[in-house]
């Protein structure tokens, strides 16, 4: 492959996972024989045109100016990827979804005869998507082995399974039994390492649900915990509350 | 104490490419230091390319005298996607050869029903070449074959080299179906699923041993209807995959019930998957 | 070395004062890496006893010391294109896993079995070359124990080097092996009457009579095999969270899988190996997503089937030794005891 051209593009986002990718610097320059970062504004001056090999687009969906932006990322990238947790799901902006638009543009915004935002999606809601890289902000070791196994034309392997894997592999105290904490952990993507769980704090469900994710009978054990039924609803929709698997956990109340 | 390492896979040059379909390779390999290798039709080898990963790939040709082995691939999958950049003196990791293969012994003084279906003919054709093989020798030692093979369309049937051969050679009959013919394409045999084959064929119960290898809902069909024939459970026998990340024992993906196919497996006496509580077709 | 002649009887009864046990592991520390009970949080873990003492008196740990013989991550081999170099990270020193309990010296015995066989696993062989087993006899149980259903506790009668049992304020210790000999003459500890064996025995027989759970293993093969179909199957499908805990945390669980790691000269790299687990929906799935084992509930039958039943054909025993861990990490408190219970109809 000659060195392919990337492109990163920001949606309605906090840039956390941009800067992961700055994070990389180290991994970069080593990858930079290789890789063209040719669209990346948030770190250089200089943005050449499409068309791309590889797109990463980090944040949400909110307005239609973002749809037309994604479409014509998608139309100049030969592979689309979602980078982070609000391109994969809606991420953290979704959280507004369940409220009046009017109610939460009203909370923001003074003037709102020039606001025309949307409910928050992932991208895949307008454009077809062809990898997602989770979590708030992304695994940087996930990013790595996604950029390598691309570049060598492989499918990367991605823990598809629940976050408990990587917290038992790691030998944590589990949250959940040992502190009663509601921890997200059993229906969320791993690929973390159990990042919280390991620092004695409940899994969030930054990474979304898992590939087989039990979400009912999460939400019953949260009940079981005493949590009240805002609370449980909260947790489900805090990053990924548009999806379906998430979703059921919040219908199960 | 040094033991063999069984997870340390041995380089093996490629000494020929053929395609075989769009989406299909046949490799020739030998390895490059290992002096001994033996294999039996049906067994399988892990083969690794480094960095990619490593699969479970059946061996698609009859023991040879000179070590050579060949492995035909669909590329799906990491592994075999990648093959599909190598050349011929290119070097990839094999180790094997693992598990247990068709029962060649039974097969004697038997005929011999072949059904296979897509990439399920791979692990079969050794077994092919090596009945072909004794008759050309004069030994006499199997039966008739009769081959029922079933492919997508005709572009996708495998070893279309070898028919010929096959047609030519004594007491061989080979039927051949597709799931559906491309407008403007020539093709003089059957339409439909292998299963439809079965009205042809000569095959008889109680003389025959069946060897079969395809997708699971194929299979299952095939077991049905051979059933329903007359055939009996214990002289069904069918190579199985599954998901393999050691080939001996070791990793226990590949576990149905109490069965490694890596090493009980991949081919199971049908009688003996019907013991299983673990539902198999 | 050879055996001492004394070790036939006289030295194969010994105490150890509780006051003296930071001396006899330092002892141990002079001619091993010793790994030992300590506290995790509100739990425990098998670590290196560099600066920290073992709990003796703790529940269970986390992992299971498999962890110490099979590790979570192990690197298979190191490539550089198409050269194989074979890494074993096998310890240097032996390694003494001190104060497991007999359930765990049961599941070890039971990897043996997993790991040996026509093709042995090198990883595993070498680093259990190297270790020396010093058990710790149960005189107390937790809820979720039922070592005694399966003849794997609270007492262990086999399968160590030394055998540690908690007398109050003194440790008995009996020797099993020329090796653990070695060991307790390395740290001079005195001779102990045969008289404390009958004070071992009672501690036993009273923690043998704590153990509140059960698994009855009478006919379970076909109490199994005839209850395939059963409700609580379909039950635990909307029950359980296919988190895989269960299976992480077992002493018994052998499954990996296997991943390429690459340098980023995308041309170097190692093969490494990684704990799996048979409740996870890839586990079981193949090229082109095609899956053996799609259906939750068949994936926790065919845990609940393996330990119980399939073990036996494969490696000639049962595959769980009791040890609750299950159990313990299960957040749905799903019980491998009820489940038994259940289909019994009791």
């Amino acid at each position: 492959m000659t060195q392919p051209k990337i492109a990163i593009f920001k949606l309605s986002s906090c840039a956390g996972c941009q800067l992961e990718v700055l994070n990389l610097e180290p991994y970069l320059l080593q990858l930079a024989g290789v890789l063209d970062i040719s669209y990346f504004v948030m770190a250089k001056r200089d943005n050449a045109p499409g068309p791309y090999d590889i797109g990463f687009v980090e944040g949400a969906v909110t307005c239609g100016e973002e749809i037309a932006k994604l479409k014509r990322a998608r139309k100049d990238c030969k592979v689309l990827v979602a980078l982070g947790s609000c391109a994969c799901y809606g991420g953290i902006p979704s959280m507004k979804n369940w409220e009046p638009q009017r109610e939460v543009e009203k909370r923001v915004y003074e003037d709102l005869s020039a606001i025309e935002s949307t409910k928050a999606f992932g991208i895949d809601q307008y454009v077809p998507v062809d990898a997602y890289l989770k979590g708030c902000p992304v695994s940087k070791e996930e990013l790595v082995n996604f950029i390598k196994s691309t570049l060598l034309g492989m499918r990367p392997y991605l823990r598809p399974h629940s976050v408990c894997v990587e917290c038992k592999l790691g030998e944590n105290v589990c949250v959940f039994l040992s502190h009663r904490e509601p921890c997200m952990g059993p229906v969320t993507t791993a690929g973390c390492g159990a990042l919280c769980p390991a620092r004695g704090k409940a899994c969030d469900g930054c990474r979304g649900p898992a590939n087989d994710p039990n979400p009912v009978s999460l939400a019953e054990a949260f009940k079981e915990l005493g949590l009240h039924r805002p609370d449980i609803i909260r947790r489900f929709r805090k990053y990924a509350g548009a999806t379906l698997e998430f979703e059921k956990g919040v219908e199960a109340l | 104490m040094t033991l063999i390492n069984p997870y340390k896979p041995e380089p093996a040059v490629i000494q020929a490419i053929r395609s075989e379909t769009p989406d299909t390779t046949t490799y020739t390999m030998k390895f490059r230091d290992l002096q001994e290798f033996s294999f039996e039709p049906g067994q399988f080898n892990m083969i690794t390319l480094f960095g990619y990963g490593e699969a479970p790939i059946s061996i698609s040709s009859a023991p040879s005298e000179d070590g050579t082995f060949e492995h035909t691939v669909r590329h799906v999958g990491n592994v075999t996607n990648a093959m599909a950049g190598l050349r011929e003196g290119d070097t990839l990791g094999v180790r094997g050869a693992y598990g247990t293969g068709w029962p060649m012994s039974q097969l004697e003084g038997q005929d011999v029903l072949i059904i296979a279906g897509g990439i399920g003919l791979a692990p079969l054709r050794p077994v092919i070449q090596a009945v072909i093989g004794d008759r050309r020798k004069g030994n006499g030692r199997y039966g008739s074959m009769e081959i029922l093979y079933g492919a997508r369309t005709p572009a996708d049937c495998l070893f279309k080299d070898d028919y010929e051969e096959w047609r030519s050679a004594e007491g061989v009959n080979l039927l051949l179906t597709v799931d559906a013919v491309p407008q403007g394409m020539d093709w003089e045999h059957n339409v439909g699923v292998v299963t439809a084959l079965f009205d042809q064929m000569k095959s008889r119960p109680a003389d025959t041993i069946v060897l079969t290898c395809g997708p699971e809902v194929m299979m299952k069909f095939v077991v049905r209807g051979l059933l329903e024939r007359g055939f009996s459970p214990d002289r069904l026998y069918l190579s199985l995959e599954r998901r393999m990340s050691c080939g001996v024992k070791k990793c226990g993906n590949c576990q149905i019930g109490s069965k490694f196919v890596c090493k009980d497996g991949p081919v199971f006496a049908y009688a003996e998957l019907m013991t299983l509580s673990e539902e198999v077709l | 070395m050879a055996m001492p002649r004394a070790f036939a009887e006289a030295q194969r009864l010994l105490r150890l004062d509780k006051s003296r046990l930071d001396d006899f592991v330092e002892a141990l520390k002079k001619v091993a890496d010793v790994y030992g009970p300590v506290r995790k949080g509100v739990q425990h873990s098998f670590q290196l006893l560099e600066d920290k003492r073992p709990e003796l008196d703790y529940h269970t740990t986390i992992l299971p010391p498999k962890k110490l013989l099979h590790e979570p991550f192990e690197k298979l081999f190191s490539f550089e294109e198409d050269r194989v170099e074979v890494v074993q990270s096998v310890p240097k020193r032996p390694q003494v896993l001190l104060g497991i309990h007999p359930c765990d010296v049961h599941a070890i015995e039971i990897l043996d079995q997993v790991y040996g066989g026509e093709y042995e696993d090198p990883y595993y062989q070498k680093r259990r070359e190297q270790t020396v087993i010093i058990a710790l006899n149960c005189t107390t149980v937790h809820d979720n124990c039922f070592c005694s259903s399966l003849g794997t506790g609270p007492e262990l009668k086999s399968g160590y080097d030394l055998l540690m049992t908690d007398l109050g304020d003194q440790f008995l210790v009996e020797v099993g092996t020329p090796r653990g000999a070695e060991l307790v003459a390395e740290a001079g500890l005195e001779p102990a009457p045969r008289v404390t064996l009958v004070d071992k025995e009672r501690r036993l027989s009273e923690a043998r009579n704590r153990l509140r759970k059960r698994l009855l293993t009478q006919d379970l093969d076909q109490l199994l095999k005839d209850n395939f179909r059963h409700p609580v199957w379909e039950e635990l499908r909307h029950e359980c969270l296919a988190c895989g805990s269960c299976t992480m945390v077992c002493p018994t669980c052998f499954c990996y899988n296997t991943v390429d790691v690459l340098n980023l000269d995308l041309k170097s790299g190692w093969r490494e190996r990684v704990w799996d687990s048979c409740l996870l929906l890839d586990y079981a799935q193949v090229a082109q997503g095609m899956n053996f084992r799609k259906d939750r509930d068949a994936r926790i039958k065919h845990r609940v089937y393996h330990k119980l039943v399939y073990y036996e054909p494969q490696f000639g025993t049962l595959g769980c030794v009791g040890c609750g861990r299950c159990i313990d990490t299960c957040i749905k408190g799903i019980d491998i005891t009820e489940i038994i219970r259940e289909l019994r109809g009791e």
